[in-house]
């Protein structure tokens, strides 16, 4: 891709800025959602397993980190 | 399938898909952006600015769809009381939401230049306002009962009576003059749209459907967690046994 | 009766009911809801004379005059059956053009002329590669 057709490309045919900000705008509600989401899960089980660590009578059994378990 | 209502089951059987479907996801994320911004042709009357509809049309779909399905989801946590439809229901609330929002907001980004004006109160922006009202009304409403069970069935309520909301904001454009276009795609005979830009479409709007699939497994599995957390099944998910 | 149908009834009822209520506030707003008029609704008489509306149709190919040296611009709005004048002065949206559908806010002045005040583009639901429009006869006008 030479020089021009990359500004071309930014540019979009004069339109640049609504078609970029719109892109812009839908990736980060998205991605903002997504890590939040992926946070919460993150945090809960952590929390939990401690939670359950602790109330068990029986040794702490190793964490699975096969990643069977996703995320 | 009656096994998967249980909610360790589901808890499980979720962990298992999430994997295939987010990767499925990000593919289809790719190959849509990829064709639509280069490789789709630009309009003959809009140039390039049209190249907005790929996130905005798909957007726009999904916050009817997840709107159907938090309502039908609600529905059947209100007669069957099963837990993994409450989850269901709770968990697409927040993406409904940010899909409205962006319909809306990518939509004023289209409008601006191409009819000359951010927003307009017409019938078909009008009801998507409100259907943005209604599932912050839904989460709001779900936030306020202390109790989580009840605040579902209760927010499935109002999920259902905004329910009406959907057709309007379908048919809005064929009901009454607006400034929004009638429907492309969804119209009966043939689209009105190339297949050059109709392909990139498509593929973006199996996207955002991925992603939803995505996400709601992701956040009805917290939900399930944080309802069930005095359940031991909790405890041993989350310690890794099986 | 079990609890679940009962709770099935109660669902449906709340459905219907609310259906049945949009349905006739919608139906009763109905005119209110419309975005603009069309020249034949202006012209009939059946917006009040004088009332700031917004009129919807087609800009007459050939009929648009622009004055030189100043934004003021004056064209022909039709749906087809009937056509009124339309005067604006200010900026254009990229998609004005003759042949196009457009929204005039404005109101109706004593000469039988709509001053607008501003112009909306209502763009149709096709889209299409340039080289391939150009192949066509016409493209269709899709009324607004």
């Amino acid at each position: 891709m030479s020089g021009n057709t990359v500004s071309e490309f930014f540019s979009m045919g004069g339109s640049g800025f609504y078609v970029w900000s719109a892109y812009g705008v839908a990736a980060v509600v998205m991605l903002g959602l997504l890590g939040s989401s992926l946070a919460w899960h993150r945090r809960l089980t952590g929390q939990l397993r401690n939670k359950s660590r602790r109330s068990a009578s029986a040794p702490p059994v190793a964490l699975d980190k096969t990643g069977g378990d996703w995320p | 399938m009656q096994q998967l209502l249980a909610p360790k089951n589901f808890y499980l059987w979720s962990g298992r898909w999430l994997r295939p479907v987010a990767w499925a996801t990000g593919l289809c994320t790719l190959t849509g952006l990829y064709w639509g911004l280069v490789v789709a042709p630009p309009d003959y009357q809009q140039g390039d600015s049209y190249r907005i509809m790929f996130v905005h049309v798909p957007s726009a779909w999904m916050s009817l769809f997840v709107y159907a399905v938090m309502a039908g989801a609600g529905a059947v946590a209100l007669v069957w009381r099963i837990k993994v439809a409450e989850v269901v229901a709770s968990a697409s609330a927040p993406i409904g939401a940010a899909f409205t929002a962006l319909a809306l907001m990518t939509g004023s980004l289209w409008g601006k230049p191409m009819w000359g004006t951010w927003w307009v109160w017409d019938a078909r922006l009008t009801s998507e306002l409100l259907l943005l009202f209604l599932y912050l009304g839904y989460m709001a409403l779900e936030q306020a009962i202390e109790d989580r069970r009840t605040a579902t069935r209760a927010a499935a309520v109002l999920a259902l009576v905004g329910a009406v909301d959907l057709p309007i904001i379908h048919y809005s454009v064929e009901w009454w003059h607006t400034l929004h276009q009638a429907p492309t795609v969804t119209r009966f005979g043939a689209p009105a749209i190339h297949g050059s830009m109709l392909a990139p479409l498509l593929v973006m709007a199996l996207a955002f459907f991925g992603y939803y699939v995505s996400l709601l497994l992701v956040r009805a599995r917290c939900e399930l967690l944080e309802r069930e957390r005095t359940n031991p099944w909790v405890g041993e998910v989350c310690r890794g046994i099986p | 009766m079990t609890p679940r149908r009962q709770r099935i009834i109660a669902i449906t009822l709340i459905l219907a009911g609310v259906s049945a209520a949009a349905a006739l506030g919608l139906t009763a707003l109905s005119s209110n809801i419309l975005f603009f008029y069309t020249p034949t609704q202006l012209l009939s008489g059946e917006v009040p004379p004088a009332a700031a509306i917004r009129l919807g149709g087609l800009v007459t190919k050939g009929s648009v005059k622009r004055t030189p040296d100043s934004l003021k611009i004056s064209f022909d709005l039709t749906d087809q059956q009937h056509t009124v004048r339309v005067r604006y002065e200010g900026l254009l949206p990229d998609l004005f053009r003759e042949g196009q559908g457009i929204v005039a806010q404005g109101r109706l002045a004593a000469d039988r002329v709509f001053n607008a005040n501003e112009v909306l583009a209502k763009h149709d639901e096709n889209y299409m590669p340039p080289e391939l429009a150009a192949h066509l006869p016409k493209v269709k006008d899709t009324a607004p």
